[in-house]
């Protein structure tokens, strides 16, 4: 816990940042890569040495930050979904289901995707809390974080190896 | 770095390109339209989705802005074109910085509104990014390879 305490600090800041619709549309897909950096960082101040960060330790730190991450946002999303019972799945509901109308397909298919997500939907409004979605919710978060975790700390790492040192 | 995963890197690469395309391809593959939500959800962690700054292809729209898919497609061209010639000499950081300068501005003027902003700019701007950002993560990945290989 202590070796990667960078990454769990910068992974909270990433978790929080995703829900946070303003700071989210100005970090874009730049929150975790940054976050991920930045882990790097504070562990080299943390533990100063004039060894190049390797990039299985870059690996690591990625992973582990965008691990954090995922977990965070996961959890104050599925959190804020419990406490207010809404979420952008139930507000874009409307816009979805007029998108699924404009498909040129059969009603009977559009009404089975419809009927899937009217459940999940009903389910935040009355519980707060819906299985798929939590489940969905994780997954993306797990996978995606990870990705653009790993990819921002391999690059972050030949940043702070080419700086010179002071 | 051999031939299989440079491959696989492309691979990984374009099936992340395809999924921002996943309504359009619902078109053609209907039993797809129960995974748009997903979709939508998971590229929302990467991109603001604004509903003006996205392309429209033929029945659907684009799961990313103008900008996040030209910095994508980038990474996919040079990850294309590595299958055929690997690469062997990498830019500096400097070559990043140039690079990711038309894309800074862009966001600034825009932001600031000295000019509308363009899907034309925010794509290319966005490509001349993505394209150099691919040198540096596959220069990763062949010293993470080295570095296993050493141990």
């Amino acid at each position: 816990m202590k070796k990667y305490l960078s990454s769990f600090v910068c992974g909270f800041g990433a978790g929080v940042l995703q829900i946070v619709p303003i700071a989210k549309s100005f970090g874009c897909c730049l929150i975790i890569p940054f976050a991920a950096f930045f882990s790097l960082v504070l562990d080299k101040k943390a533990n100063p040495t004039i060894e190049k960060i390797s990039s299985k330790k870059a690996l690591m730190f990625g992973l582990i930050t965008g691990l954090y991450a995922a977990f965070f946002g996961s959890t104050f999303d599925i959190v804020i979904t419990f406490i207010t019972k809404s979420n952008d799945l139930v507000e874009s509901f409307p816009q979805f289901q007029q998108m699924i109308n404009n498909f040129p397909f059969s009603d009977e298919l559009k009404n089975e995707v419809l009927r899937l997500f009217q459940n999940v939907r009903n389910d935040i409004l009355n519980y707060g809390f819906s299985f798929i979605y939590a489940f969905s919710i994780i997954m993306n978060n797990l996978i995606v974080n990870s990705i653009f975790g790993i990819a921002g700390a391999l690059i972050g790492a030949q940043i702070i190896n080419r700086r010179p040192e002071s | 770095m051999s031939l299989k995963y440079r491959i696989l890197i492309f691979v990984l690469i374009l099936a992340w390109f395809a999924g921002i395309f996943i309504e359009s391809i619902t078109c053609f593959i209907p039993d797809l339209m129960i995974t748009i939500p997903i979709f939508i959800k998971g590229y929302s962690l990467t991109c603001h989705q604004n509903p003006q700054k996205i392309f429209q292809i033929y029945c659907g729209d684009s799961l990313l802005c103008a900008r996040c898919i030209g910095i994508y497609f980038g990474l996919l061209i040079i990850s294309f074109n590595n299958l055929f010639s690997a690469i062997k000499k990498f830019p500096t950081l400097k070559v990043l910085l140039y690079f990711s300068l038309p894309m800074l501005l862009d966001v600034f003027f825009t932001t600031i509104r000295i000019y509308k902003y363009s899907k034309i700019s925010a794509f290319s701007s966005g490509l001349l990014f993505g394209s150099v950002l691919f040198f540096y993560f596959y220069k990763g990945l062949i010293t993470l390879q080295n570095e296993l290989r050493e141990k």
